[in-house]
């Protein structure tokens, strides 16, 4: 497998740098770039507000989450339309994700494992000067503890991959998660707070983190910064199936019935 | 009596992934790469589907190599109902191994007939056994024409070993 450099042509990504941007309406917004775009994109966004709940396309509530205390907290759940776990967010995730065709990368291969690890390459200069970075089983650790969350969507010629970067988190919302039962085995059982760590305690800035970035990302990519509201009206009328939606309070209610 | 006649080719097949010592010498089964088998007689897209041909009826699933790459698949989705229409290479399916979620492509336009329901509670058959019991859908073709521009056994093997790294 090769980077995204070849002959020194570097292809262009268009990127979007937002700040608490509502993750539902990131959600649809990268769906409908990974399905009725031709273009490579990043997207970050610095936080969402309030907390929600995503889970991946298959996921079950009554499996995953503590759904009564959901209820009662009235927290939103989506599931989202690319696959994998489920993450609490927030004011303190970072969202970064990448939108890309399949020429983008040359010789990257459109399956699961592959662009994990291209990913892993992309990163590594990005957490150069913290200990102990790597891609382990699928997640973003600095040795065994995870401060990145990744989830995938490929289509026949595209391709998204996209992270919850965890700059700060409250253990008291990692209380609505359940541990779930596909558990990577270098998690050990170990409680949240055992398992995941912060990235603040190792940037001094969560500007300097994005930054950083952006960086890494033009050792693949000719960047080129974009005006949200201009994305929005360019892809508004270009319709496609969308498969993220937000669970209704009788979802919730339904998934309790399958504990029971 | 065909699909029973395919579905013992198919068992063949896995018995040679598994066990090559147990090969029946004869049957029309190659191993592609090193635990990528193919199956002689159907027919192969270049996005990693296969098509069993009976008449105007095509079976289709997803590849050996591809249930491999793809990893334990935990979730399988057909979009759509019996009597749905789907578009040749247009996605008709979902699968979702590792952290993804992928789309599977349909090789031939036509009609759906039939859902293998087995995946909705066992996605992992088509690791277990991509050309058998893992198939996804069962349809009447619109265009049997289709066929012709997917590739025999031998050209999707060479396919792949092009495409590995």
């Amino acid at each position: 497998m090769t980077g995204g450099l070849q002959n020194g042509a570097r292809p262009v990504m268009r990127m979007l740098r937002l700040k608490g941007f509502p993750i539902f309406q990131q959600l649809l917004l990268e769906e409908r770039l990974l399905r009725t775009s031709n273009d490579n994109w990043c997207v970050i966004n610095d936080g969402t507000s309030p907390p929600a709940i995503v889970m991946g396309i298959s996921g079950k509530p009554e499996k995953l989450l503590d759904v009564e205390k959901v209820v009662k907290d009235d927290l939103c759940v989506i599931k989202r339309f690319s696959g994998g776990g489920t993450v609490v967010v927030d004011e303190d995730t970072l969202f970064v994700s990448l939108i890309c065709s399949r020429s983008a990368v040359p010789d990257l291969q459109l399956y699961p494992r592959h662009i994990m690890n291209w990913t892993e390459l992309l990163y590594v200069p990005v957490f150069e000067k913290v200990h102990g970075f790597k891609l382990r089983e699928h997640d973003y650790v600095f040795n065994d503890r995870k401060f990145g969350g990744n989830a995938q969507s490929i289509t026949k010629n595209r391709w998204l991959h996209h992270t919850s970067f965890l700059w700060d988190y409250r253990d008291s919302r990692m209380a609505y998660l359940k541990v779930p039962e596909r558990a990577p085995a270098y998690r050990q059982a170990r409680d949240h707070s055992d398992f995941i760590c912060r990235l603040q305690d190792f940037f001094p800035s969560r500007e300097y983190f994005v930054d950083t970035i952006a960086e890494g990302l033009e050792h693949h990519f000719i960047l080129g910064e974009e005006n949200l509201n201009d994305v929005v009206d360019e892809f508004a009328e270009r319709s496609h199936i969308s498969s993220t939606n937000v669970l209704s309070r009788d979802d919730l209610a339904a998934s309790l019935k399958h504990l029971s | 009596m065909a699909m029973r006649q395919f579905a013992a080719q198919a068992a063949t097949a896995l018995r040679v992934r598994c066990a090559p010592a147990s090969i029946h010498a004869g049957f029309p089964v190659s191993v592609a790469r090193a635990f990528s088998t193919v199956v002689d007689s159907l027919k192969y897209a270049t996005s990693h589907e296969w098509v069993k041909i009976d008449g105007e009826t095509a079976v289709i699933g997803i590849t050996d190599h591809a249930q491999s790459e793809l990893g334990d698949i935990v979730f399988a989705e057909i979009k759509g109902a019996v009597g749905d229409s789907i578009t040749a290479n247009d996605s008709f399916a979902s699968v979702e191994s590792v952290k993804a979620v992928s789309d599977v492509m349909a090789p031939v336009s036509g009609e759906i007939l039939e859902i293998n329901d087995t995946l909705k509670n066992e996605p992992g058959a088509i690791n277990e056994s991509p050309f058998e019991k893992g198939w996804f859908a069962k349809v009447k073709m619109s265009n049997p024409s289709e066929v012709n521009q997917l590739l025999d056994s031998k050209a999707y093997e060479a396919h792949v070993e092009a495409n590995a790294h």
